[in-house]
C-alpha cells in the first residue's frame, strides 16, 4: 500500500478514526496498530507477512533469553542466532541471485562449472529496514542497553508499526519500545507539525521527486545519445529526485506518527548543505547511518587503532552500507566512493590540523565553497547510485560539455521549475536551522503555502502512483 | 546568509486545535479558489486546448444551428480536418455540417450529437462518419467526454455503457479542471508566456485567422502544414501498433455504433462508414491490410441487417506524403481529394439505390 495511493487514505482514515475512539486503552490501540500495520504490510502480498513474523518471532525469542542468562558463551551464541537468521532472511530474499550470479563468471574463469540454482524470488518491500531494525533490537538487549520486551504485542508492534515499516526511519527500540508501552496524548502542537510534514511529504514525493524522476528517466534511458549539459541536467535531476522522494516518505511516516502521538527520529537534516562527507553522513538517512556507526563502525574498531584501521574500517563499512541499499554492484561501487570521500577527508582534515593551514577565505564565502563541492561529489555519488553500468557513467561523464542543446535547455528548465520550491524552503530551513519552520509563520502564510502544495499535487502528481525508491532497499 | 556550524533541529510551535483547522479550511480556500480561477481561464478561453475546445465549438455549432442540415459529418480529427462540408453540399444539394471533434470522444460523441441534432432538428438525409481506423478499439476517456457542455452532456448519461465512476467523472471533469485537465493546466502553470505570445491556439479556431490551421462555420478546418519527418516517424509507430495488436473493438463505441444504427433505422437516414484519410504507405503494410480488413468485417456484421447503413471502401483512401500529416490527417489539397472521393463513392451507392437527387 502506497502513501500516495487512494487506498491509503481510506486506510488512515478508517485505522485513525479508531485509534481515537480506543483513546482509553493503550492495548486496544496497538491491537489496532499491529492489525493495521499488517494489512498494510500484506496488501502488497501477503506472503510477505511469513518473513515478517519470522524476525519478529526469533528476535523476540532471543531477547527474551538473553535477559534470563548472564552466561557470556550463551549469550553470544544467542545473540548470533538472531543476527545469522536476519541475514539469513536478508541473504536469500534479497543477496541470494545478485552472489550467485556473481560469482558464477568468477568460478568459470577457474574451470569451474556451477550449477547455481537462481531463485526467482521476489524482494519483499522494506525488508532492510525491519531487519535493521529488529537486529539493533536484540543487540542492544545483548549490550544490556535495554532490557528485553516481555510483550509480543508491544514488540510486534515495534517490528511492524506502518508509518515506518517500509522505509524508516530505522527507530532503535530505546526511543519506539516505550512510546509503544505508555498511553499516549496526542497535543495540538503534534497534530499541527504532523499534518505540516505529512503535506510538505507529499508535495517532495508527488511534486518534486516525481517530476525531477521523469527527467532522469528520459535521460539516463538515453545516456548513449547525451549531449551538452544533457548529463548535468540528468545527475542534478536524479539527485533532487532521490532526495525528495526519501525524505518525503521520511517526513510523511513521521507525520502519521505524530498525529498518533508518537515521535520518530529526524531522518534527514538538510544533507545538501553538508560542507564534508563526514558531514553528509550525519545529515542523510541518520537512522541508517547512525545504525551502521553504533553497530557495525564501533564494534569493528572505529577509528581507535590507528589511522589505517580507520581507513580500512571506513572502506569497509560504506561499500557494506552501499549493498545494504540494493542487490547489484553499483551500489557497493557507491557505498566505496563514499568510503573514499570519507578517508580523503579525514587525511585532509590530520594533514590540516598538522600544519594549521585554512583558505583564506570569509567564513561565509569557504561555507558555500565547501557546499558546493560537497554538493558535487554527492551528485557524482548519485550518477553511480542510478547508472544500470559502468559503461552508462562512461558514456554520462565523457558526453558532458558546457554547451546547451534544446533537449537540455527543455529539460534544464523543468528541473529548475520544480527544484525551485525545494531549494527555497531549503534554504529559509537553513537560515533559520529550524527544519519546522513552516509551522511558525503566521497561519495565513501557512495556509497560502499549504494551499499552494495541495494546488502542486493535484496539478503535477503523476495519475498513476509511483513507488518511493527506497521501497526496493 | 550566516555559516551554520550545528545540525538544524525541529522545534515544534505551540498551536491550538482552532488554528489547525483555521489554518487547514484556509488553504482548502486557496485551492478552491484556484480551481475555480481555473475554470474561468479555461471557459474565457477555450483555445488554450485544441482539442477541448474542438468538443466545445462542436457542440455549440450543433445546438446553434439557424437551419437544418442535409449532410451531418462527424466522427474525429481526420474527419474534422478531412471532410470539406461544400464539397458534399455542391454534390447533393442542401447544406452539410461538419461537427466532427477529436478521436478520445470516440464514436459515443456521435452517437450523441446524432441524437441531439434529431431532438432539436429534423433528421438530416444522411450522415457521414469517418474514423482512424484505430479508435475503435479505445475505450471511455471521461476526461475528454467531460468536456462536452454540461447542458449537452447531461441527458446522455444515463447510457448503460458508461460505469457509475466514468459518469462522476465527466461531470466533475469539467469543474474541477486542476485535477482532470491534467495537460493543459502543468501546461499553462510550466509556461504561462504560451498563452500570452503564441497565438495559434487562437488562430485555429478563428473563423478570419490565417495561420497553420483554418477553422471555418460549416465546422471543417483546413490545415496547412505538413511534416515528412513526423509522418514517417509516425508511419512506423502505425505499424507496430497493427503489427502487435489483436483487432478488437471497444464495448463503448460497439453499443455506440449500434445506437447510431438503430437511429439510422428509425428516422429513416442513410449513414456512410468510411475510414479517415491514411498515408498510403501505411496502406500498403500487409499487418495493416489484414487489421483493417477485421474492422471493416466486424463493421459490417454489426449493420448486416440495415439497408441504410454503407460501411464504404474495402481499403481506405489514400495520400501522398505532401498531402497529409501524422499519418492520417489530410492537408492542403488532400481534404478536397477525399471529400471528393467519399461524395463519388456515397453518389454512386445512392445511384445504385435510386436515392440520387
Amino acid at each position: 500500500m502506497l502513501f500516495n495511493s487512494f487506498i491509503f487514505v481510506w486506510f488512515f482514515l478508517v485505522v485513525y478514526g479508531l485509534y481515537l475512539l480506543f483513546r482509553r486503552s493503550n492495548r486496544a490501540q496497538n491491537w489496532l496498530l499491529l492489525i493495521g500495520s499488517y494489512v498494510f504490510y500484506g496488501w502488497w502480498d501477503w506472503r510477505f507477512l511469513m518473513l515478517l513474523w519470522t524476525s519478529t518471532a526469533i528476535d523476540f525469542v532471543v531477547a527474551r533469553a538473553l535477559d534470563t542468562t548472564t552466561v557470556k558463551r550463551r549469550r553470544t551464541w544467542l545473540l548470533l542466532v538472531s543476527i545469522s537468521a536476519n541475514l539469513a532472511i536478508l541473504g536469500t530474499f534479497k543477496y541470494f541471485n545478485f552472489f550467485a550470479e556473481s560469482f558464477e563468471p568468477v568460478l568459470r574463469t577457474f574451470g569451474l562449472q556451477p550449477d547455481f540454482v537462481t531463485l526467482k524470488l521476489i524482494l519483499p518491500v522494506g525488508i532492510s529496514f525491519y531487519t535493521f531494525q529488529s537486529m539493533g533490537y536484540t543487540i542492544d538487549v545483548f549490550r544490556k542497553r535495554i532490557p528485553a520486551n516481555k510483550n509480543l504485542l508491544q514488540y510486534a508492534l515495534y517490528v511492524a508499526f506502518f508509518p515506518q515499516l517500509v522505509a524508516g526511519p530505522i527507530e532503535r527500540a530505546a526511543n519506539l519500545l516505550p512510546q509503544i508501552k505508555r498511553k499516549r496524548i496526542i497535543t495540538s502542537a503534534q497534530v499541527n507539525a504532523g499534518l505540516s510534514l505529512i503535506i510538505w511529504g507529499f508535495f517532495k514525493k508527488m511534486v518534486i521527486a516525481d517530476q525531477l524522476g521523469l527527467i532522469a528517466d528520459e535521460l539516463f534511458d538515453g545516456h548513449s545519445e547525451l549531449e551538452g549539459m544533457e548529463s548535468f541536467v540528468a545527475v542534478l535531476a536524479f539527485t533532487g529526485q532521490i532526495y525528495g522522494d526519501f525524505s518525503g516518505y521520511s517526513d510523511i511516516a513521521r507525520g502519521l506518527a505524530k498525529l498518533m502521538g508518537f515521535e520518530l527520529m529526524v531522518n534527514f537534516k538538510l544533507p545538501y548543505f553538508a560542507t564534508n562527507p563526514a558531514e553528509f553522513w550525519t545529515r542523510w538517512h541518520v537512522s541508517l547511518s547512525s545504525w551502521i556507526r553504533d553497530y557495525l563502525y564501533i564494534p569493528l574498531g572505529g577509528n581507535r587503532n590507528g589511522k589505517f584501521r580507520t581507513y580500512i574500517n571506513l572502506m569497509v563499512v560504506m561499500a557494506l552500507a552501499g549493498l545494504w541499499h540494493g542487490a547489484a554492484w553499483n551500489f557497493v561501487i557507491w557505498g566505496a566512493y563514499h568510503g573514499v570521500a570519507l578517508v580523503i577527508h579525514r587525511i585532509w582534515n590530520d594533514a590540516r590540523v598538522g600544519t594549521g593551514t585554512s583558505l583564506a577565505l570569509s567564513s561565509r564565502l569557504r561555507f558555500w565553497a565547501q557546499v558546493a563541492v560537497m554538493f558535487a561529489v554527492t551528485s557524482v555519488g548519485w550518477l553511480i547510485f542510478r547508472s544500470d553500468s559502468v559503461t552508462q557513467i562512461g558514456d554520462m561523464i565523457t558526453s558532458a560539455s558546457p554547451t546547451f542543446t534544446e533537449d537540455s535547455l527543455r529539460l534544464g528548465y523543468k528541473l529548475a521549475f520544480f527544484a525551485a520550491p525545494l531549494v527555497i524552503v531549503q534554504l529559509v530551513q537553513h537560515r533559520t536551522n529550524d527544519l519546522m519552520i513552516m509551522t511558525k509563520a503566521p497561519r495565513i502564510v501557512q495556509a497560502v503555502i499549504y494551499g499552494f502544495f495541495l494546488i502542486w499535487i493535484v496539478i503535477f502528481s503523476l495519475r498513476e502512483p509511483s513507488e518511493f525508491i527506497y521501497f526496493q532497499f | 546568509m550566516t555559516m551554520k556550524k550545528s545540525l538544524p533541529f525541529e522545534s515544534i510551535a505551540d498551536e491550538t486545535y482552532r488554528g489547525i483547522v483555521t489554518k487547514f479550511a484556509l488553504a482548502l480556500l486557496v485551492f478552491l479558489t484556484a480551481n475555480l480561477a481555473a475554470w474561468a481561464v479555461l471557459k474565457a478561453d477555450p483555445t488554450i486546448n485544441v482539442g477541448y475546445s474542438t468538443i466545445n465549438w462542436k457542440w455549440n455549432l450543433l445546438y446553434n444551428l439557424e437551419e437544418p442540415v442535409e449532410t451531418l459529418i462527424v466522427g474525429d480529427s481526420t474527419a474534422l480536418t478531412g471532410v470539406v462540408p461544400d464539397i458534399l453540399s455542391e454534390t447533393f444539394g442542401g447544406e452539410s455540417l461538419n461537427i466532427a471533434t477529436i478521436g478520445n470522444s470516440l464514436v459515443i460523441d456521435d452517437a450523441w450529437m446524432i441524437e441531439t441534432y434529431i431532438d432539436r432538428y429534423v433528421p438530416p438525409k444522411r450522415v457521414v462518419m469517418s474514423h482512424v481506423y484505430d479508435i475503435w478499439r479505445r475505450d471511455i476517456d471521461s476526461n475528454t467526454l467531460g468536456q462536452i457542455p454540461t447542458r449537452y452532456v447531461w441527458p446522455h448519461l444515463d447510457a448503460d455503457y458508461l460505469s457509475f465512476h466514468q459518469r462522476v467523472n465527466i461531470v466533475l471533469g469539467r469543474y474541477l479542471p486542476l485535477y482532470f485537465n491534467d495537460r493543459t493546466v502543468p501546461d499553462l502553470v510550466m509556461k504561462p508566456w504560451r498563452a500570452l505570445i503564441f497565438k495559434d491556439p487562437w488562430r485555429a479556431l478563428s473563423t478570419t485567422g490565417v495561420g497553420f490551421q483554418t477553422a471555418q462555420n460549416d465546422g471543417f478546418v483546413q490545415r496547412n502544414e505538413t511534416d515528412p519527418a513526423v509522418v514517417l516517424e509516425r508511419l512506423g509507430a502505425h505499424k507496430r501498433f497493427v503489427s502487435e495488436s489483436q483487432y478488437h473493438m471497444s464495448r463503448a463505441n460497439r453499443t455506440a455504433f449500434k445506437s447510431i444504427v438503430s437511429l439510422s433505422a428509425e428516422y429513416g437516414f442513410d449513414l456512410y462508414v468510411a475510414n479517415g484519410p491514411l498515408f498510403e504507405k501505411l496502406a500498403d503494410d500487409v499487418d495493416f491490410r489484414k487489421y483493417y480488413a477485421m474492422l471493416i468485417q466486424d463493421l459490417a456484421m454489426i449493420a448486416i441487417d440495415s439497408d441504410s447503413v454503407h460501411v464504404i471502401a474495402d481499403s481506405p483512401f489514400t495520400l501522398p506524403i505532401n498531402w497529409i500529416e501524422n499519418v492520417d490527417h489530410a492537408v492542403l489539397e488532400g481534404p478536397e481529394l477525399y471529400t471528393r472521393w467519399l461524395a463519388d463513392t456515397i453518389q454512386r451507392i445512392e445511384d445504385s439505390n435510386g436515392r440520387s437527387r
